[in-house]
């Protein structure tokens, strides 16, 4: 479908005169306010800013430069159309504060500041020229200067200063001084304020002149009241004039500030209209909570682990249930709001129900996008044990159980056997997230107790997996005698850290009071041990062992745990060489509860305690800085274990999670706060006049950086945009930074004439693309720091472009789309003008860089919801931004893609359809079919429009037969011929009988066979057997599973013959040998040993029956049943090319979208139709129509032939180049298209 | 009346002006396979430069406008026409002749230049 135009510039595009417009507006990405800023300048320490907008249409603005001597007010004044600063460095007399300039009524420029022991002015021309110069009055006692000055000039021309002064007492005055011409100056006059006590703090008093009308606002910081710990209540009070400042009103608040924990500085407005106002402020913060009563917060504030995602910045803290975690917070640290909360009702959801233990932020802490939710149950009979983990990227959370008896195991690899307690004895203590591969590394401790075998296992899980998780062991350690006696340490509640890149694993092994500590490190690479530092070794090491530890530069850190409480332990891994350093040096106390060791970098290391605060510690000076409820006010009034701390790099704040339930604690969350005390943010309200009063709008960031405050604001009434300028502060470095509130920048007038502006889109998927050049290139260049203009063009800006026509005096619009600018190149040289080429590419430009670790598992979806989850996931659209229809030949999906990038699964899956997908000219992404049947959109009906015509088939190739392969989703049984599957042997004895073996056809009992048969190899047996029969045997049943069959073995059963042999036996000597007397006296005659006989012969018997034995040897053999996908294939041919050049050349394509052979023909048929469209393309130049669009499908007439033409848009490049004064200009379309018919 | 430059009023107005302070129509056009295809981006002032000359004028005069041209900025310029409208411009170049004696003789302390060419570009019409 082509483009639907506005009737009247539809029908301009069938003219063949043509007023071509084009418009390309520089836009902000996100909305301005919180401003980020840009950095005025390369030169440092620079502070105090103010600023006026000048008669001229200049911006000046001065400021203090230099802390040490030379000192200088940094004077800057821009153009007119304020388009870059001059900078001027005024030298003077000391180090000045607070300097304020007034536009004078010849246009020069006056300022007034402050050196220590004077109030100075100074006169200079607008371009910074020195003019005049002189003191205003000076005090004996330098604190009497207290705040100010600020200067305006009054309506009758004259100048009005006033200030804060400061006496012993002590009292806080506002003073007053005028003068008719900026040399001469009045005395000081006290300006009364009713209502407010002379003691409390008035400070950074500032007038302002309302717009409109003659009435004066004073504005300044005033302190309310002090608690007894010095913390101030301070709100922002106004009080105004009606006649030129002789009389002020009195003051009313315009802040509401009720707490002792903000305070509210450094006034300043701005005014866009009469009815509208910018109040802005500073408001000094000890540090920032977030709880229960913050908004999309939730009920839980029992914050059990935080982590830090510095990449993203986003700040995760898990709530618990009691020890339970029951939900995850996301939070912008930037914007200090919950961004998304993970529970059982958001999606995904929190898996609660299966976790029945807590993690503990040392123990389980999260590391770049990942976040783990849960640990493992420490319950050692627990099915349950699981560790769960939040990928804030892809919005995944994947949990891997791990226990044996679990029915949900989803683990493989994973092998408990060994210790002699049960497997089922296993707990994860600690695991270790490495991001950077994709891994969570675990210690499993099995059998712990003096009772068992201890085995400790250190192996991980790779993240990328799907539903399934293969574990890989990298230590296996077997300690007999389990703990302690097993190393003489306790092997128990191990605690991994994962240092990659230097090849080593570091375990501590804390221990209870009484128990033994250690530090174990293996390598990665073998798994072997390599150090053990204990105290029986290293004696100066902690006995209980180091409650967290941590390595930096081949030392160890940590504290020590238990026992010999009070220092942080430095162990050099080289040299074993053990040190402490009190750690009463750092906080001041012992510090018993110092807990968490967490390397900030390579030279800093940050310790958490409970309740004595968190402090750095310098790794090469030893240098302690400690941060308590002292210099960091409020932070501890709501919760004090910090142990589990995270350290911000880029904005140099710490967060941590609040857990103490203690009243009056009663909001428990997470904290935050700047290592450089207390946090200056500029803040601002908006004020609205209508009925007489002036009523305020919320209070609200104005400035993103917690060190970024002093702000001095004007209006540009051109444009309505407010400007700000501020101090950012660094570590000690004081920066002047500026932006502007989110006013496009219409390139227009920077657009050259004698270059092309092209936009350029295409069906092969890349970006959308607009090129153009512009002059005023210094101005746009990103390293021109005084340039206001530099931000227009810097790499990611947005860029809105437009085309259109001037139609009978009236201008008429189509949008062509959205850009983010790629790329900016600029060439200085002596004569030359730097003009400036600019190339910018629509939203999927990222989505080649976007790396997508693993998509959800997609079952059974469709493409179109394929696409759409995709692109909700990783590309940060909204569903209503994506607009898919139903795409033809559709079928279910079912895949889940690892390690790719967004571009390519995206493409797999449009490829698989004939689908491309655009971002459009509203930046929606929309899916369109490469087809040949697509309706006619356009038609020309004569080539008026036509410049020139080309067949052109530059890009096709001579492919005439499309072969696509694909695999079966469905597995199909398959019967292997027959093998010898298992062997049975063995003996069998007198009294064995019939007895029954379960043959399983492997190991494991899952392999499946058919038509089992028994081969008998060997069956002998001894004479007892033979007495008696044979042995026997059969396959007597067959498992409806096929897994195993039953082999009976029936041999002959002669227990009973053995008793009968026996009862003989014993009955044969009771039977005696009979003797028969003859002859000569009663002494002589024979024996007859007929019961000896007999005995010998039951003996006999009984001795065959006991020994008669027969021996066995069978094998099974049987056809073994398994499961295939089959794969399957497709086929196009282009047989009338084929004929053509006598030759078949093959293109073969492997689609594991392909389910079935109509998928595969589907896909070959679409693939064969483009390389047949490849060798019927054309380009051709016709005069623009913004009608068409790629995708689309014209009609145009053959410039000879004048036969029509369907032409398939493949490509268009869309030319306008304003015409020079040579009329070298046009406004044209490039097709590069696909002849239909 | 006079020209007025840069809040320098000219003593002598030039003797010629080649070009006229008025708008041009930016246009183009090109032949399409049976038709011609005529393109406008309407009427400008801007960009356009206008040279002023002088067969002679003073050397003060001259020099005024080299300050002028020295100064680097961008000038508001009366051109002193019927429709009272004025300009801002910037100065292209300056060029003239020292005016030579009978003998032929370049004096640079004569009073006066000839054959000055003072190039101007309009940047913008004021009112």
């Amino acid at each position: 479908m082509s483009l639907v135009l506005d009737p009247a510039l539809a029908a301009r595009m069938s003219e063949q005169s043509r007023h071509p417009l084009v418009e390309i507006i520089s836009q902000e990405t996100v909305a301005s306010i919180p401003f980020d800023g840009s950095l005025m300048g390369s030169v440092l320490n620079e502070q105090f800013p103010n600023c006026i907008l000048h008669s001229t249409g200049r911006i000046c603005y001065i400021s203090s430069h230099g802390t040490t001597n030379p000192y200088y007010l940094r004077y800057r004044y821009s153009d007119a159309q304020k388009t870059e600063f001059n900078v001027v460095d005024i030298g003077i007399e000391g180090f000045a504060r607070d300097a304020s300039i007034t536009e004078m009524p010849n246009g020069n420029i006056g300022i007034v500041y402050r050196i220590t022991g004077s109030l100075r002015y100074r006169v200079i021309n607008v371009s910074g020229g020195a003019l005049a110069a002189g003191t205003i009055a000076t005090f004996s006692d330098a604190s009497n200067q207290y705040s100010g000055p600020f200067v305006i000039r009054m309506p009758d021309n004259s100048y009005l200063m006033v200030y804060t002064k400061w006496t012993s007492g002590p009292t806080y005055t506002v003073q007053k001084r005028t003068s008719p011409d900026f040399i001469t100056w009045s005395a000081e006059m006290q300006i009364t304020l009713a209502g407010l006590a002379d003691a409390n703090r008035k400070a950074n008093p500032y007038i302002l002149k309302l717009a409109g009308s003659t009435e004066l606002w004073l504005l300044f910081g005033y302190t309310e009241m002090v608690d007894v710990t010095g913390l101030e209540l301070s709100n922002i009070y106004c009080s105004a004039s009606t006649d030129s400042g002789a009389t002020w009103s009195t003051p009313t608040k315009l802040t509401s500030y009720t707490e002792y924990k903000q305070v509210a500085m450094h006034p300043v407005a701005a005014q866009k209209t009469s009815v509208s106002m910018h109040l802005v402020y500073d408001e000094y913060i000890g540090c920032l909570h977030m709880g229960t009563s913050t908004l999309n917060w939730g009920t839980l504030g029992n914050v059990r682990n935080i982590h830090f995602d510095e990449v993203n910045r986003k700040l995760y803290a898990v709530n618990a249930i009691g020890t339970v975690p029951a939900n995850v917070i996301v939070v912008d640290p930037d914007s200090w709001e919950v961004i998304k909360k993970y529970d059982e009702a958001s999606s995904p959801h929190f898996p609660v129900g299966r976790h029945v233990s807590e993690t503990y932020g040392l123990n389980h802490m999260g590391a770049g996008q990942y976040q783990q939710l849960v640990g493992n149950a420490a319950d050692l009979f627990n099915v349950c044990q699981c560790i769960s983990i939040l990928n804030g990227e892809s919005d995944t959370i994947q949990t891997i159980y791990f226990h044996p008896n679990d029915p949900s195991c989803n683990v493989t690899g994973l092998s408990f056997e060994g210790s002699s307690a049960l497997p089922t004895h296993s707990v994860c203590t600690s695991t270790f997230i490495d991001a950077a591969n994709h891994r969570i590394w675990c210690i499993f401790e099995v059998g712990g107790g003096s009772a068992y075998t201890t085995l400790i296992i250190i192996g991980y899980f790779s993240l990328l997996s799907g539903s399934s998780y293969a574990f890989t062991e990298v230590v296996r350690d077997l300690y007999a005698g389990g703990w302690p006696s097993g190393e003489g340490f306790n092997l128990h509640n191990g605690m991994i850290k994962i240092y990659a890149s230097q090849d080593t694993i570091l375990v501590n092994y804390p221990a209870a009071a009484g128990g033994y500590g250690a530090v174990k490190l293996y390598n990665i690479s073998s798994g072997g041990c390599w150090k053990t530092f204990k105290d029986t070794v290293q004696t100066d090491f902690p006995h209980a062992g180091l409650t967290d530890a941590c390595m930096v530069g081949g030392v160890v850190y940590g504290c020590s745990a238990n026992e010999d409480p009070g220092y942080l332990y430095k162990i050099n891994v080289a040299s074993e060489l053990v040190q402490k350093e009190p750690l009463s040096n750092g906080f001041g106390v012992a510090a018993l509860g110092a807990y968490g060791t967490v390397a900030i970098d390579n030279h800093r290391l940050m310790i958490g305690t409970s309740g004595k605060g968190i402090a750095i510690f310098d790794i090469a000076t030893n240098a302690w800085t400690l941060y308590n409820a002292i210099n960091v006010p409020g932070i501890f009034d709501i919760g004090f274990d910090a142990y589990v701390c995270r350290y911000d790099l880029e904005e140099d704040m710490i967060y941590f999670g609040s857990t103490d339930p203690i009243e009056p604690h009663n909001l428990r969350g997470i904290t935050a706060f700047s290592v450089y005390g207390v946090m200056k943010q500029s803040q601002y309200r908006i004020g609205t006049y209508a009925g007489g009063v002036w009523t305020w709008g919320t209070a609200d960031n104005l400035v993103k950086g917690y060190q970024d405050y002093e702000a001095a604001c004007l209006v540009d009434p051109a444009e309505s945009a407010l400007y700000a300028f501020w101090t950012q502060q660094n570590s000690t470095r004081l920066s002047a930074m500026w932006d502007k509130e989110g006013v496009e920048l219409n390139l227009d007038a920077y657009l050259t004439l004698d270059t092309d502006i092209v936009y350029r889109r295409s069906v092969d998927g890349s970006p959308a693309s607009l090129s153009f050049e512009v002059s005023h290139g210094h101005l746009f260049d990103v390293h021109n720091r005084n340039s206001l203009l530099c931000p227009y063009l810097a790499k990611g800006r947005r860029l809105r472009l437009r085309f259109g026509e001037r139609i009978s005096g009236s201008d008429y619009w189509q949008p062509m789309g959205y850009f983010l600018v790629t790329g900016q190149k600029v060439r200085y040289g002596r004569d030359e003008y730097p003009v400036m080429q600019i190339t910018a590419q629509d939203k999927s430009q990222y989505w080649i860089d976007q790396e997508v670790a693993a998509t959800t598992p997609f079952d059974g979806k469709y493409p179109e919801e394929i696409v759409r989850d995709l692109l909700i996931a990783n590309a940060d659209m909204a569903e209503e931004d994506i607009i898919l229809g139903a795409w033809a030949g559709r079928t279910p999906l079912t895949h889940q893609w690892i390690e790719s990038d967004l571009k390519t699964i995206l493409e797999e899956v449009l490829n698989r359809y004939g689908y491309y997908l655009r971002i459009d000219c509203n930046d929606d992404a929309v899916a369109r079919r490469i087809s040949d049947s697509n309706p006619l959109s356009t038609v020309y009906p004569d080539t008026t429009k036509i410049i020139n015509f080309s067949p052109d088939d530059s890009y096709s190739s001579t492919v005439n037969r499309v072969i696509v392969t694909g695999t079966e989703r469905t597995e199909i049984e398959v019967l292997y011929p027959e093998e010898r599957i298992a062997g049975l042997n063995g003996q069998v004895a007198y009294n064995t009988g019939s007895e029954d073996h379960v043959i399983w056809y492997s190991d494991d009992q899952s392999r499946k066979c058919r038509y089992p048969r028994l081969v008998v190899i060997k069956t002998s047996t001894s004479i007892g057997f033979e007495l008696s029969g044979e042995i026997s045997e059969q396959l007597l049943d067959v498992d409806p599973g096929e897994r195993y069959c039953i082999v009976n073995i029936d041999a002959p059963d002669l227990t009973e013959e053995l008793i009968i042999s026996l009862a003989a036996l014993v009955g044969s000597y009771f039977m005696p040998d009979m003797v028969q007397v003859f002859g000569f006296g009663s002494s002589t005659g024979i024996t007859i040993r007929l019961g000896s006989y007999l005995t010998a012969l039951f003996t006999w018997t009984t001795m065959m029956i006991l020994g008669a034995t027969g021996s066995y040897d069978y094998e099974i053999w049987a056809c073994p049943v398994g499961k295939v996908k089959r794969t399957v294939q497709g086929e196009a041919n282009d047989a009338v090319h084929q004929a053509q050049v006598r030759k078949v050349i093959t293109k073969t394509i492997q689609d594991v979208l392909c389910y079935s052979a109509s998928d595969c023909q589907a896909v070959a048929d679409q693939e064969l139709k483009v390389a047949r469209f490849q060798r019927n393309r054309c380009s051709f130049e016709m005069v623009a129509d913004l009608r068409n669009e790629d995708g689309d499908t014209i009609q145009i007439l053959h410039p000879y032939s004048k036969q029509p033409l369907n032409i398939f848009v493949a490509e268009l490049e869309r030319v306008m180049k304003k015409s020079d004064a040579r009329g070298d200009g046009y406004f044209l379309d490039r097709v590069e298209g696909w002849v239909l018919s | 009346m006079a020209m007025v430059l840069g809040g320098y009023t000219f003593p002598v107005n030039p003797s010629s002006i080649d070009g006229m302070f008025t708008k041009v129509r930016s246009t183009a056009y090109m032949q399409t396979y049976s038709s011609c295809v005529f393109f406008s981006w309407g009427v400008f002032i801007a960009g356009k430069t206008i040279p002023l000359d002088w067969d002679y004028m003073p050397r003060t005069m001259f020099d005024a406008l080299q300050a002028l041209l020295e100064s680097d900025d961008t000038l508001g310029f009366d051109p002193d026409l019927e429709n009272g409208k004025t300009y801002t411009v910037e100065i292209l170049s300056l060029n003239g002749k020292y005016y030579q004696t009978q003998g032929n003789t370049i004096d640079t302390e004569v009073a006066y230049r000839k054959d000055v060419k003072l190039e101007l570009l309009i940047m913008s019409e004021v009112t």
